[in-house]
């Protein structure tokens, strides 16, 4: 095993890792703030993606140009869901909201299956095969620039939560929302805007990687165990720890893949992933934002 | 002729003579109703059901429901050309039963089937789901005809209800590396190593160990063998491991969207062999391989069941299918074709629908009319056509060709790939 | 007027004889089913008590204690493999292997469940970690020679025998998943009323609160995940068995964890019948849209998300939770 191949390896992981790290940012805000798993995430990035897919496949339009438009309806997407399923129980106990979530995410994937048929599709860019090579070690334009649409939208999110009012509103709402009711914040609206911001990261996420990996209604499914597992490893809530945990488990996952076959590759994440939720289940930046 | 006729009466027909001669109409048709069920229930004679377990939904719809047509097709042009003769010409009627892709699902498949009065099915695409399902089919007695499926042990059980028409592993694997032998030292050569790459289903699991073993008879080597889960939707790592091998040969079986998936990782990462070699590869054989990717699939083969292009019986079908779905007949459509007329060719001979006596009949097929490159079809005890034979076929100027055995060839073949 | 009634769930008190009649005459109701139904309900039967089995299963450890796990098809794969390995390399009777099935389920269970509370796990890491150890069984099945990898393992087909557990008639079937559910249902319907029941309940209201009054919450759990993982790992074994065919996907797959749970939550977590209930209405549905959208695979599945939804936000306790509801207004209008 050269050099090269394990370099070329750790730079996959460290490009698939970014996009997970988007995905999670969407769950551990969601988590932060309202502390809701939401299992329907994958889901939402599968919307994201054949949003990416119709737009190209029918308006011609290139799916990065498209996050103009994934964006606003995922953000829609998750505003309803919060407000009319999830605000409604909001105050039922963990399990039933995770349930719910499920509930949604079993609809979501099945309604497609049944609105676009269960076909993998291809959105094909002109410029899918082009590859930048440092001697030996490639690198696929497409996951480059998906890597750089996650940073991009991540550094924006942690921005808006850091330095704007709105951000403070929000990390006022999930640490203390009665204090932040007390304070006039409108911890109602905070829930849905998040949840909205969320959906649209997954959404992003979902757009990002459209252009190299097939759309077919249950791909969410390995986004979001994945995401999962990023998010406890990160911590729950900490926007950084989900997009440096996506990193590792990333790099987790193309390193497996080097020493087990096939299906197994995600072995070692998962192993980290039971191994964090034993020893430090607040993850690696755990509590903080 | 002896005056069989009774003493008239000036009457003519006595009263009690036409009671009787009704009588001996009625009992007649009563009798002839049971034995000759076509001839005295009048109007048309009753449709034969034939069942198909294929995943017409699912992650395999698109290759299912090619079989579906190339099924259809047949069953089509039986009937126009009268039915089964030997039983009134009875029509032939398909039953489709949705696999969606999982061997459980063609459990259920069988049972309805059988109870639907299927005096015999095919199907199923995938080995997975075709060593499930004719066991059941086993279980109640009921003739399958697998049309595609792979895996050698399918026919490795001792069954007696279960036949088929593709060349199975140990005939596809052990000939596709064969081939590549004979090309390679007919363009002067040296071919040592493949690099293999498959899923990790029944099929490819079970080519890919085959081209192992018998790789060393003729001096070549398997030096990588890379399993993919068919629903792992990224494909680089294992292709990385692939082009780290360097080998002579690249191998690869697998159904038709991660066949395309694999291909295009494997241009993408620079995977330069001296040529890409399919083995019952779903996508390499199929012209939608070609109009998806384009000119990167130039010049690449797969070692798999074809029709035999130079019979004027294959180029009907050529032209039927063409007519109908406005695109060349894939290579699985043509096994799903075939056995419906290997099925109409045993009824013709059993002159019956009962599940025994057809199944005896398939048994004792001696098929020389048919659309494949090899000898008659004839089933060996274990149910296997003996004489399947594959071919090679490769991308030339955007067509796909069948270039090996020279006996088949329909164009000259280009080895090694031009870098 | 009718003098008043116990309620079912008190503490010592029995049904009535007339509660026990009906019970009875439903049972040999059901007995004579399967001559009068064609085989495709007689399947749908059989579905409907092996779910309820492994429901129930579920229902001891996320309904009565409270601890939610989104994993157990781990028990019902264990089970699965365990008993169709030793038929198929040993030639091992699946009823003794049925027995070493529940054995190794029962292992796994306190090996996973021993991590997860001594570590504190509970509520949704709680139903995550199941998930991480059903997918990591479902990667290992996939992966390993040795279990048939992605192929799955075929039983051999050897006709009907009782020594084998294999019949080609369902009646059989029909009556085995029908016993071990009434079984099933009894056991938990007598374990509501004893001290360990009530120390489930305990558990599942308020864990620190138990633990601050002296409950062993650890001890608890972990009897709660022995019967949960037993059951539903001899549920397996009864499938496989049923099926004559196991693969990776149809044992330790996710959806199998969301169709064992799912029936218990919509027919009423924490309570005797309400996995039996969830089956009744789940069940038939999956087979009959199955069936009706025959190229639309995922319409059952649509239903059922939309069903969870409805529940969750609705119906939190379940059918039975309605079903007691209306029983009560009932019995308050009565007198």
């Amino acid at each position: 095993m050269s050099f090269t191949y394990i370099l070329q390896t750790l730079l996959d992981g460290l490009l698939m890792g970014g996009i997970y790290g988007l995905v999670a940012i969407g769950l551990t805000l969601i988590f932060g703030v309202m502390k809701v798993i939401n299992f329907a995430h994958g889901a939402l990035m599968m919307l994201g993606m054949y949003a990416t897919y119709w737009a190209f496949a029918l308006l011609h339009i290139d799916p990065y140009v498209s996050i103009v438009i994934t964006i606003p309806i995922l953000f829609l997407v998750g505003v309803c869901f919060q407000k009319f399923l999830i605000n409604p129980i909001i105050d039922a106990p963990e399990h039933n909201q995770l349930l719910l979530t499920l509930g949604v995410s079993l609809f979501l994937e099945n309604i497609v299956v049944f609105l676009w048929s269960p076909d993998y599709r291809v959105v094909k860019t002109p410029y899918e095969f082009v590859y930048f090579y440092i001697g030996d070690v490639s690198i696929s334009l497409l996951r480059l620039l998906a890597f750089c649409l996650a940073m991009l939208v991540a550094a924006v999110v942690y921005l808006v939560l850091t330095k704007t009012d709105l951000g403070k509103a929000i990390r006022a709402s999930s640490e203390e929302p009665s204090g932040a009711l007390l304070v006039g914040i409108n911890v109602r609206r905070i829930y849905w805007t998040t949840f909205g911001i969320g959906a649209a990261c997954a959404g992003v996420s979902g757009t990002a990687v459209a252009p190299f990996f097939p759309v077919y209604p249950t791909v969410g499914g390995i986004f979001v165990i994945t995401a999962f597992m990023v998010v406890v490893l990160g911590g729950m809530g900490s926007v950084i720890g989900a997009f440096i945990g996506g990193l590792i488990v990333g790099m987790a996952d193309s390193v497996g893949g080097l020493f087990f076959p096939g299906a197994m590759k995600n072995l070692l994440s998962f192993v980290i992933f039971i191994l964090i939720l034993l020893f430090r289940p607040t993850g690696l930046f755990g509590g903080s934002k | 002729m002896a005056n069989t006729k009774k003493k008239r009466g000036n009457r003519g027909i006595s009263r009690r003579d036409f009671i009787k001669g009704t009588a001996a109409v009625g009992v007649a048709a009563a009798v002839g109703s049971i034995g000759f069920p076509n001839v005295l229930r009048g109007a048309a004679p009753p449709e034969i059901q034939i069942g198909n377990i294929l995943p017409l939904s699912g992650p395999l719809a698109y290759l299912g429901n090619q079989l579906k047509n190339g099924a259809v097709m047949a069953v089509n042009e039986i009937n126009k050309a009268g039915g089964i003769r030997s039983l009134g010409g009875a029509k032939l009627k398909l039953l489709d039963a949705d696999s969606e892709g999982k061997a459980d699902l063609s459990i259920s498949g069988v049972e309805r089937l059988d109870r639907a009065g299927a005096v015999a099915i095919m199907g199923c695409l995938q080995s997975a789901v075709t060593i499930v399902a004719t066991q059941v089919a086993e279980k109640y007695r009921v003739p399958f005809v697998v049309s595609v499926a792979v895996a050698d042990k399918i026919t490795e059980r001792g069954f007696k209800y279960t036949f088929r028409l593709q060349p199975r592993a140990a005939q596809m694997a052990p000939q596709t590396v064969k081939f590549i032998s004979d090309i390679a030292r007919q363009a002067g050569e040296k071919v040592k190593t493949i690099a293999y790459i498959h899923d990790n289903t029944a099929f490819g699991g079970s080519l890919s160990g085959l081209v192992v073993e018998t790789a060393p008879k003729y001096g070549m080597e398997v030096v990588a063998r890379v399993p993919y889960s068919p629903r792992s939707a990224d494909v680089t790592t294992e292709v990385r491991k692939i082009k780290a091998a360097g080998a002579d040969i690249v191998m690869a079986s697998g159904y038709f969207s991660d066949g395309v998936r694999v291909f295009r990782a494997m241009k993408g990462l620079r995977v330069r062999p001296k040529a890409f070699v399919g083995c019952g590869n779903g996508a390499y054989s199929d012209q939608n391989f070609v109009k998806e990717l384009g000119d990167m699939t130039e010049y690449v083969m797969d070692g798999n069941y074809q029709a035999n292009p130079n019979s004027p019986l294959a180029q009907k079908m050529f032209d039927h299918y063409q007519a109908l779905y406005g695109q060349k007949i894939p290579p699985s459509a043509v096994f799903a074709y075939e056995p419906v007329y290997v099925i109409a060719d045993a009824l013709e001979r059993a002159k019956s629908t009962d599940r025994e006596v057809l199944r005896n009949a398939l048994a004792r097929t001696n098929l020389k009319k048919h659309v494949l490159p090899q000898g008659p079809i004839v089933f060996d005890a274990t149910g296997q056509n003996k004489n399947a034979q594959i071919a090679l076929t490769q991308v030339l100027g955007g067509k796909i060709r069948v270039v090996w055995p020279e006996q088949y060839a329909e164009a000259k073949l280009v080895f090694p790939m031009p870098s | 007027m009718r003098e008043h009634q116990p309620q079912e769930s008190c503490l010592g008190r029995g049904l009535s004889w007339q509660k026990w009649l009906i019970i009875g005459l439903i049972v040999a109701a059901l007995h004579f089913l399967p001559w009068t139904f064609p085989p495709q309900y007689v399947h749908i039967m059989i579905m409907i008590f092996l779910f309820t089995i492994m429901g129930q299963g579920w229902n001891i450890l996320g309904g009565y204690a409270g601890q939610f796990s989104f994993g157990h098809s781990l028990f019902f794969g264990l089970g699965a493999y365990t008993s169709t390995l030793m038929f198929v390399h040993w030639g091992l009777s699946p009823w003794i292997g049925m027995v070493f099935s529940c054995f190794i389920g029962i292992m796994m269970g306190l090996f996973v469940g021993y991590l997860s509370f001594r570590f504190g796990l509970s509520g949704p890491f709680f139903a995550l970690i199941m998930l991480a150890f059903a997918e990591v069984f479902h990667m290992i099945s996939i992966s390993w020679k040795a279990v048939g990898a992605a192929l799955g393992l075929l039983i051999p087909l050897k006709g009907t025998s009782i020594a084998l557990m294999q019949f080609v008639d369902k009646k059989p079937f029909y009556f085995i998943t029908l016993w071990m559910m009434i079984g099933a249902l009894y056991l938990v319907w007598r374990m509501e009323k004893t001290r360990m029941g009530l120390y489930f309940l305990a558990v599942r209201e308020d864990n620190d609160a138990a633990e601050a009054l002296g409950v062993n919450t650890l001890k608890y759990k972990m009897v709660a995940m022995t019967l949960s993982a037993g059951l539903t790992s001899i549920g397996g074994t009864i499938y496989a068995q049923y099926l004559l065919y196991i693969d990776p996907d149809i044992t330790f797959g996710v959806m199998n964890s969301i169709e064992i749970l799912i029936r218990p939550i919509i027919g009423g977590p924490g309570t005797v019948l309400g996995p039996l209930l969830g089956s009744l209405v789940l069940t038939p549905l999956a087979e009959f849209t199955r069936l009706a959208f025959q190229s639309y695979g995922g319409v059952y599945l649509m239903i059922y998300g939309a069903i969870l939804v409805g529940v969750i936000m609705f119906l939190p306790d379940g059918i039975m939770g309605l079903a007691k509801r209306v029983f009560y207004k009932m019995r308050k209008e009565v007198g």
